[in-house]
């Protein structure tokens, strides 16, 4: 992209054409001076999607236990693998491990999940499975940069940033992407807008009614007269340099955004206030349960969120190294599969039986998976990192619905090599379900236009989409 | 990379074994032009011809195939798995209109591992890309010459200059018959000039000595005042930070503090404030272990520390070589890559990031030149000879000097390389980890029973490479609960307390004093390749320490010297030749470049507005020669940075009023011809500073280790008023890249997650208005703001608010803003109450958050 032929210079072009000298000026000005908005743009085809909901499991989730049955792995459970895995550690285990839970067959689809998730078993239809994902990152904080960042090092805009970057967000008395939940080990760096305009990046949201952004709630000595008082006053205090200033957009953004940030403060407390849900959703999202309530309610959320125009939520599943079961997977991973089923299951659900579905993309991903095999002779074995072959879904707008793409081998080892699927591919496939070409969402940076998917060899999985 | 064995592949290799040893053994290299020609152009050369070119990429001839494409070199001779040419092809991604067959594929296969490829004739090709780069054309380009002084132009109105600056200014203006404004308001003046040079406003008592002295030289006697106040190196030093990319925290996978990076901070203050030469502040930054031939391993000298820690520059970048896994040596060599980067263009004002992985498309600069600036770095950041950036990730020695007394260092270090410390970190971390999982279970609804809690403690002991997150909110029950509820915990944090005790004893009771510093571990380090397509598995040709071929005179090479040939040095010597190439009175770029970027922060863009980048994608110069006047002024000036702010700050295009002229305005919005001072909202760190003075909150504590923060109430970072200072200006207040303070972080404050940011956001966010509104800062500093103008008026409103007005804004306030503040009053059930809402609004309107 020639950076001279930018959208701001066309802005311009159309602006000065429009109206009078003085509105010239102040257009021209915002056209000039960085002034990067999240104001709706257009997608550059046709988009499926309007939203994205991200699933993200960070730690490594085990989805050989959870959807990737592998028969194989009974015959030579507790005994040595028939070839060479490969782990972290260089003299890793051997030993092979076959999943310590039943398969059920479910939906029409017939395709079998783990017993660890019942609910998640009733939606599996709506579902399409990428079984052949590979990562080239073995560690979690390299891997998930790769997975949210497209690069395996820190510094780099995330997914969400650059979906806010091409397409800005419907409701403007929200933020454009938002962070649900704690928890992706990398910290802030999982949703942070790095060298794109901070305008971009996401904003952390928690399931607390009271409080679910930075500096929302009114400090308890404020009332909501006060606050009305104390917005007047910075207005009457602004009038001067207003009327001195009256071209400058900076200057009338700043006084518009008092009364923006009122407004968000209303929409925001609204859309985290989950008592006004019905009891029969409230009960669907289990957000009174006490294992999965927590991620129950972030599921709520994310489409009360989507409903109210936010273009990009990003849901984090549980903090610090709660998936990453290095040991004790048996008794680990049936409580952390409690804790996300209900919420996920009621998710898609709930977006389809409210039409959302068609036009929100829900797509559930770690950044790896785990291996067959053991990672250390213990009392209580876990299983070690495993890139070379995990799974990851998506749903909804523009994807199929019980369509499984790609396998692993038969020990859920490797992804089988002509069909392997990477960061890139996943990268590519959301945004053109968003109407954004991903070669062409760049952004100018230290001398090049940069993209999220880069250089990396990357296509749309056509093979998924409607 | 590499894939280990699938069971694919397992099968496949039994099968092949027998098929393949045959044909093998009777294969010969097959021909350029017969044999493989017939086959690119039957498949590839309709897209990459002399005409298409798509990649860059021509394939209709030898060297075409051999010069490459877009992204570097296509044939790695002998290396199939390494030719981009082969990897497309195995992949199926080319070509685009079907796969070539198996017998083409082999054919293509065996020519890159077995054909001819003569090194004269590859040396040729790659001279003659290299040459296509670097044209006499290419090194014509303006920032590449060494600047210039220029005549003073004359202008037609010299009653509206004040500097020679000026004519540069005016005499462009009046091409187009366009004036300067007048000089702005004195107030205005004051707070421009004080929140520039300090980055706080004047106090009332400042003010009014301004205000009052009716002197002709009142303002330059100003400008002299705020150049020596210590305030001025807080804030210059801020924005040289942001150059540098400095952090608190190393940005690794959670992102630990840094020990010492502190003292960097410190030496960058200082040096502005004793105006340290720039040219020796380069010096020192880029290669201060050099200047004072520091060794590897030894104890500094007190000369030496002042330059090792001026190196702390170089080791700002993430450093994410933690993780001992089997995939680490590439982060070695993005930590050596991301530290010369980050510093070269710092200085150089050239994107060199693109040549990483081939020649940068735009600009003349080479991927060779890349590696060969890069070598010049390698001895600190050796790949092959790697230290871990502090003992957390690895063994002593690892990437920190130890400043300390003979015995301490020598009892210090006996202790850590018995793995003492290590050990007890890592009991830290276990103490940590269970109870996070603690907090999981609880949270997940589960009980925490005895097993339970035992299971716990056991999993996280038996996982190795424990990784504990230390950013994740302590929701629920604290550390210290956990200890009272439950006796084993209490048992643990015991222990390690025992242990902790027992390793005081066993060496010194002082506390080790490192130095993050760069420098060379050694006088021969690994040699460095080009890196085809940027790829460390696919060295290619070795390179020497070089500076880029277009700013290098052909005729007589610059030359790096053999530190072989100095048996006195210690080092390489390669940093200090490198930064002595920069510093030279010849460079064409290091001083521009600085120049501009002290005009950029003095009127928000540079005279180039793309500061960090020279090159042929940058903007050029509004002011070409004002520029170069200044620049090469700056030189002979022996690099007198404070003469070159007084310099600007004198001249009438400083000095002139902010007004909105429409008619200029449509024409150049953003004031590129400097036809007014244009507003400035005020830097994240100004207005949290700003907020504390006023306040009467700031406190006058200078430099030292960075003060704590702590997660608020509802999950925001902020200052930790329990254990530090929470009210010392934001340059020492810890920045930390996951966990940014959240007020500053809400007003563009870096936090460089990226590498280093030249230029801030001035973004209008409702989560300004959010912070201004609700925030915890603005609370604590209105309340005592009213406190304190309450008591001094004695309880009169009258006075009160005029002394807010004084303190907040330097003015007094107009009958209407008077009357606005009485109602407020009024209104409220305590008129105190009523003023701090009133200040409030103060704080939160464009007055205060603007520098007009």
């Amino acid at each position: 992209m020639n950076r001279k032929l930018s959208r701001r210079d066309a802005l311009r072009e159309t602006a000065l054409g429009f109206g009078g000298l003085a509105f010239g000026a102040m257009m021209a000005q915002a056209a000039e001076t960085k002034f990067h908005t999240l104001a709706p743009r257009a997608p550059h085809f046709v988009p499926k999607a309007k939203n994205v909901i991200f699933l993200y499991v960070g730690g490594g989730p085990s989805t050989l236990d959870m959807f990737d049955p592998k028969p194989l792995l009974r015959k030579y459970d507790g005994k040595p693998a028939p070839f060479e895995i490969k782990g972290r550690a260089l003299n890793g285990s051997q030993q092979i491990m076959a999943s310590p839970w039943e398969f059920t067959r479910c939906g029409q689809s017939g395709r079998e999940i783990s017993n660890l998730l019942p609910h998640f078993q009733k939606v599996v239809d709506k579902i399409s499975f990428v079984r052949s994902m590979q990562t080239d990152r073995i560690d979690h904080s390299t891997a998930q940069f790769t997975f949210v960042t497209g690069r395996g090092f820190t510094g780099f805009p995330t997914l969400g940033s650059w979906v806010n970057y091409a397409l800005g967000t419907e409701n403007q008395n929200l933020p454009g992407f938002v962070a649900l939940g704690e928890g992706a080990s990398i910290g802030a760096r999982a949703h942070s807008s790095a060298w794109l305009p901070p305008v971009f990046s996401g904003t952390a949201m928690r399931a607390d009614a009271q409080a679910p952004i930075y500096d929302l709630k009114r400090p308890d000595n404020m009332n909501a007269e006060q606050q009305a008082r104390l917005l007047d006053m910075v207005k009457e205090l602004n009038r001067e340099q207003r009327a001195k200033y009256p071209l400058d957009q900076d200057l009338e953004a700043r006084i518009a955004n008092y009364e923006l940030a009122a407004r968000m403060q209303l929409e925001a407390l609204r859309v985290a206030d989950l008592s006004t849900e019905s009891e029969a959703t409230r009960k669907m999202y289990g957000v009174d349960e006490k294992v999965s309530g927590q991620y129950g309610k972030l599921c709520l959320m994310a489409r009360r969120l989507v409903e109210s125009g936010v273009r990009f939520v990003q849901i984090y599943a549980g903090g610090g190294g709660n998936w990453d079961t290095h040991s004790n997977i048996a008794g680990q991973l049936p409580g952390l599969c409690q804790y996300i089923d209900q919420g996920t299951a009621a998710l898609l659900a709930d977006l389809d039986q409210r039409g959302m579905l068609k036009d929100t993309l829900v797509v559930w991903s770690g950044e790896f998976g785990r291996l067959p095999t053991i990672e250390a002779a213990t009392a209580a074995p876990g299983r070690d990192h495993n890139p070379y072959g995990f799974n990851m879904w998506m749903a909804g707008a523009g994807v199929k619905r019980g369509f499984d793409l790609g396998q692993t081998d038969d020990l859920g080892y490797a992804a089988v090599p002509e069909q392997r699927v990477g960061h890139a591919d996943i990268h590519a496939t959301i945004q053109h379900l968003l109407g954004i070409d991903y070669q062409k969402n760049t952004f100018y940076h230290e001398g090049r236009d940069e993209s999220l998917v880069g250089v990396t060899p990357a296509r749309v999985l056509k093979e998924v989409l409607l | 990379m590499e894939y280990s064995v699938t069971p694919q592949r397992w099968l496949r290799v039994g099968i092949g074994l027998a098929a393949c040893c045959f044909p093998l053994a009777a294969q010969r290299a097959p021909l350029f032009k017969d044999e493989v020609l017939p086959v690119l152009e039957k498949s590839c050369t309709k897209c990459h011809s002399p005409q298409q070119k798509m990649g860059g990429l021509d394939l209709t001839t030898f060297a075409g195939l051999m010069a490459g494409g877009a992204s570097g070199p296509v044939i790695a001779p002998g290396k199939a798995s390494r030719s981009l040419l082969w990897v497309m092809i195995e992949s199926g991604k080319m070509p685009l209109g079907g796969a070539l067959n198996n017998a083409q594929k082999q054919l293509i296969r065996t020519y890159i591992e077995q054909g001819r490829f003569p090194a004269a004739e590859l040396d040729a090709v790659t001279a003659a890309r290299e040459a296509a780069r670097i044209t006499p054309q290419a090194r014509q380009w303006w920032s590449f010459q060494r600047p210039r002084k220029a005549a003073t132009p004359t202008v037609k109105h010299p009653d509206q200059v004040h500097t020679p600056i000026d004519h540069f200014i005016l005499a462009k203006l009046e091409e187009r018959g366009w004036q300067l404004q007048p000089e702005a308001d004195r107030v205005t003046l004051l707070r421009r000039l004080s929140f520039g040079l300090t980055g706080l406003p004047p106090t009332p008592a400042q003010a009014k000595a301004f205000l009052d002295d009716r002197s002709p030289n009142a303002y330059e006697k100003l400008v002299d005042r705020l150049l020596a106040s210590e305030a001025y190196g807080e804030h210059w030093g801020r924005h040289w930070l942001d150059i540098a990319g400095y952090s608190d925290s190393r940005g690794d996978a959670s992102d630990t503090e840094r020990e010492a990076s502190w003292k960097y901070r410190d030496y960058v203050i200082k040096a502005f404030n004793s105006n340290k030469p720039v040219n020796r502040f380069l010096l020192e930054q880029i290669a201060g272990d050099q200047l004072v031939n520091y060794k590897h391993g030894a104890t500094p000298t007190p000369e030496q520390i002042e330059p090792l820690i001026a190196t702390g520059f170089l080791r700002t970048t993430a450093d994410i070589t933690d993780n001992q896994t089997i995939y680490e040596v590439d982060k070695y060599f993005d930590a050596l890559q991301k530290a010369t980067e980050t510093s070269l263009s710092a200085v150089l004002g050239l994107s060199i990031g693109c040549a990483r992985c081939h020649d940068h498309k735009f600009d003349p600069i080479l991927q060779k030149d890349y590696y060969k600036l890069t070598a010049a770095y390698q001895a600190v950041w050796d790949p092959e000879n790697w230290l871990a950036a502090n003992l957390s990730f690895g063994p002593w020695p690892s990437r920190m000097v130890l400043d300390m007394p003979g015995q301490e260092r020598e009892a210090w270090i006996a202790d850590v390389t018995s793995n003492d410390a290590k050990t007890l970190r890592r009991l830290d971390d276990l103490l940590e980890a269970t109870y996070q999982r603690f907090r999981t279970e609880l949270r997940a609804g589960r009980e925490l029973t005895a097993e339970r809690r035992a299971a716990i403690r056991a999993q996280v002991e038996a996982d190795p490479d424990l990784e504990v997150d230390r950013t994740v909110a302590k929701d629920g029950p604290t550390d210290q609960d956990f200890e009272k509820q439950y006796p084993e915990a209490a048992k643990w944090r015991d222990e390690i307390s025992a242990k902790r005790a027992a390793r005081r004893k066993k060496q010194s009771t002082v506390e080790p004093n490192f130095i993050e510093a760069a420098w060379d571990v050694s006088k021969t380090p690994s040699p460095t390749y080009i890196l085809q397509r940027g790829n460390y598995l696919a060295p290619g040709a070795e390179v020497k320490p070089g500076i880029p071929a277009v700013l290098d005179n052909p005729a007589k090479p610059f030359e790096f010297p053999d530190p072989l040939a100095h048996p006195d040095w210690n080092h390489t010597g390669r940093r200090l030749t490198l930064a002595q190439w920069m510093v030279a009175p010849e460079n064409p770029l290091v001083a521009r470049v600085f120049v501009n970027r002290v005009w950029q922060f003095h009127f928000g863009e540079g005279l180039v507005r793309s500061v960090d980048d020279f090159g042929v994608q940058g903007d050029k110069p509004t002011h070409p020669e004002l520029l170069d006047t200044l620049a090469v002024e700056f030189q002979e000036s022996g690099w007198d940075l404070k003469r070159l702010t007084k310099q600007i700050v004198m001249s009438q295009a400083f000095r002139q009023a902010s007004s909105e002229v429409p008619e200029y305005l449509a024409a150049d919005p953003s004031a590129k011809l400097l036809w007014r001072k244009p507003p400035l909202r005020l830097e994240a760190e100004a207005i949290r500073d700003s907020m504390l003075l006023v306040s009467g909150l700031l406190s006058d504590k200078r430099l030292g280790r960075q003060e704590p923060i702590k997660r608020g109430a509802d999950g925001q970072w902020l200052e930790d008023e329990t254990k530090g200072n929470p009210n010392r200006r934001s340059v020492y207040v810890a920045q930390m890249r996951t966990r940014p303070v959240a007020f500053l972080h809400a007003f563009d404050a870096p936090t460089m997650t990226a590498d280093n940011q030249t230029q801030r956001f001035r973004s209008a966010l409702p989560s300004q208005s959010l912070a201004l509104m609700n925030g915890p800062l603005v609370q604590r500093t209105t309340k005592a703001f009213a406190d304190q103008v309450w008591e001094q008026s004695k309880g009169d409103a009258d006075t009160a608010v005029r002394r807010a007005f004084e303190a907040a804004y330097n003015r007094p306030p107009s009958d209407r803003e008077l009357s606005v503040a009485k109602r407020a009053m009024a209104a409220a059930a305590e008129p105190k109450e009523g003023l701090r809402l009133f200040l409030q609004a103060m704080l939160g309107a464009n007055d205060f958050l603007y520098s007009y």
